[in-house]
Formats: structure tokens, sequence, C-alpha cells
């Protein structure tokens, strides 16, 4: 009898501790899940950075914008180096067919245009058009078409124009809008003519 | 009784004696002061970035087109829009059919095949918004026997109305001129 008696007391003592560890256990489960919950909160937001609106452009914006798409082929078909230069941002880049679409650096331009020669005015050159301009968060991503033309006739006598698509990127710095990269496709290259 | 202000003088030399009348002329002058102006407020009138924006326009149709992208090309209609051209006979079609053409294209980075030149953009302000007008050479990779591209000159004339997400074509009416040299001698097809 005093042995049963023990275990039953045994039992409930065993029992109650269970009780009272999961009575315990709730709030730390709780505790535990706003932890979880936290850093995971946390580690989201720090790893979302902030979407950066796009910039709002002015008249003005796009009036200069439009202007420096001038300025590059009359500074080019003029063989104005330091005039082409300008147009691009220091850390600049240009790409063609003839780098193989790899960018290459204003220092690199200046040395690719040593020969050009100086001419009054430009004769076929660079007409630019379809200026598309998409604002960003750190400045334009822009498009436009062109027709590229020789300064000499074919042999017919005629003057040719090609078309041609350029993507650029502009930041706005303290001088003014300026290309950070251009890139440029030729017609012929997209049907596989080596131009 | 002496009047001194010269105003009330004119009103009660033609008839307006009482303050009603009074109150009633000066009304009447308002308005049709107002009526007066009307004509001048309806033709709108468009500052320099409307004018930025609608070349944008333009630029953004090109583009879209000739990269295959049809949910941008729709973008730079109203819902309502419509386009002519060669290929709808210059019968105004609805913008879902050219969108479907345009989505039939393989999407491409940069324009392959088509190219459609815009230039000499005129805007002129409307009482809907802005009726645009522009030439265009348009590419479509025809060459001659010397591998040069072949253009066909193309003239638009274009409705733009101002919308809440921006300008948009209403219209766009495509004229190849292959089709108006052969309207005019008679052979158009």
């Amino acid at each position: 009898m005093e042995e049963n008696a023990c275990k039953m007391q045994q039992n409930e003592f065993m029992l109650s501790c269970r009780v009272s560890r999961q009575k315990s256990n709730l709030p730390r489960l709780g505790r535990l899940l706003i932890a979880v919950c936290f850093i995971f909160v946390s580690t989201v937001s720090a790893q979302a950075e902030p979407a950066k609106r796009p910039i709002k452009l002015t008249a003005e914006d796009y009036a200069e914008i439009y202007n420096l798409y001038s300025q590059y082929s009359e500074t080019f078909d003029t063989g104005d180096t330091e005039g082409r230069i300008a147009v691009f941002a220091p850390n600049g880049t240009m790409d063609s067919y003839l780098s193989d679409h790899v960018p290459y650096s204003m220092e690199k331009m200046r040395d690719m245009m040593k020969n050009s020669v100086r001419k009054p005015r430009p004769v076929g050159g660079h007409l630019l058009t379809n200026i598309h301009i998409t604002p960003t968060a750190d400045g334009v991503d822009a498009t436009c078409y062109a027709m590229l033309g020789g300064g000499t006739p074919d042999a017919h006598g005629k003057y040719i124009a090609d078309p041609a698509f350029y993507t650029d990127k502009l930041v706005k710095t303290p001088l003014g809008w300026r290309f950070k990269s251009r890139e440029v496709w030729l017609a012929e290259e997209e049907y596989g003519v080596k131009p | 009784m002496i009047i001194r202000d010269p105003t009330l003088a004119i009103l009660r030399w033609v008839g307006c004696h009482s303050a009603r009348s009074i109150v009633m002329a000066v009304a009447l002058l308002l308005v049709s002061t107002r009526a007066y102006a009307q004509p001048t407020d309806a033709l709108g009138k468009l500052s320099p970035l409307d004018y930025y924006e609608i070349r944008n326009l333009y630029s953004a149709f090109s583009n879209s087109f000739d990269t295959g992208n049809a949910s941008g090309l729709a973008n730079t209609f109203t819902k309502d829009g419509t386009f002519s051209g060669a290929i709808s006979k210059n019968e105004p079609e609805p913008i879902a059919s050219l969108v479907h053409r345009v989505s039939i294209m393989a999407p491409r980075k940069r324009p392959v095949g088509t190219y459609h030149l815009v230039m000499t953009i005129n805007v002129t302000a409307t009482t809907y918004g802005a009726r645009g007008q522009c030439y265009e050479m348009l590419y479509d990779g025809t060459r001659d026997d010397l591998g040069h591209f072949v253009g066909t000159p193309v003239y638009c004339d274009d409705m733009i109305v101002k919308t809440d997400t921006g300008w948009r074509f209403k219209s766009r009416s495509e004229f190849l001129s292959d089709n108006e040299t052969a309207a005019s001698d008679g052979s158009r097809k």
C-alpha cells in the first residue's frame, strides 16, 4: 500500500513537473518566435535597398540632352577630337564594331582619332534621330537611330547613308549632361555583313 | 444728384438706375468678356516639356515597333487608339490589330530588319491636345545591287492626347510614298 501510495505521489510529482515545464515553455516559445521574426524582417529589409525613383527631367534637361547628341555628330564629323571627347564624362566609354563591341576609354578614343583631319563642315556623317530618353535614378538611359553616311559617292554617284542604332547612358555632371557610355550597332552588322 | 464715379455715371447713362440692374450689367460684362476669351483657351497651350515629351513618344513608337516590343507599342497609344497605314489600306483599325502583328515578331534588344527613322516632327496645339505631323524613312531590310539599304519616305498625321500617364497617340495615319505616288497616277492597289 505504502509502495503504491509512494508511486502515485511520484507520478503526480512528475506530472506536475511536466505541466509546470510546459507552462514556463510557452512564453519562451513566444519570445523565440518574436526573435526569429525580428531577425527575418531586419535581414530582408537590409537586403532590399530602398527603391530609387527615376529623376524627373525638366524641359531644360531635354533641350541639353538633344543638344549633346548634335554636338556628338558635329564634333565627330568635323574631326574635332577634343570636342568629341568633351561630350563624354571623364570615365565615359564608347564601343562599336571598331572595338568588337568592347567598351574603350576616352584615351583610346583620342588615340583612334589622332589621324583625323579637321574639316570646316561635315560631309555625310552622323544624322541622328528618334532620340528616346528614359529617366533613371542615376541619370538617363537613351537610344537613338542614325543614318551614317560616308563623304564619298558610291559607284552610281549617290551618297549613301545606312541605318544604325545607339544605346546610351547619360549622367548630369557639374558641366552639364554627358555620355557615360555609347554603343553603336550598324544595320550591316545586324545582317551579318562586315562594315 | 452728382455722380462722381465715371463708371456709375456711364451705367446710369445706359439705363441702369437701380443697384440690381447695375449688378446685372456688370455680370453680363464679365460673362461676355469670358466668352470672348474662350476660343484662345480652347486652343490649348503646350509647354516646352510637352513638346519634348511628345518627341519622346514618337521615339518610343519607333523603338517598340522595331524591337518587337508589343506591350511597349500598346503603351504609346490610348486604349481606344487607332492606326491606319498601308497594311490596313489606310482605314483606321483598333490599335490591338497593330499590337498583335508586332507581337508575332520576335522581341530583340535592338532594331533588326525594320527601322522607322522619324524626323521633322511638327507639333500643333489643338483643342484635344496636339496634332503631330512627321516625316519618316522606313527601312525594311531591302538592299540595292551595291548592298546599300533602301528606304521609303513616309508621312504621318497623328492625334495626340495627354492622359494621366503622359502623352499618347489617339490616332496615327501613316502614308507611304509608294502608295501616294500610285494614288496620284491612279495605279494604287
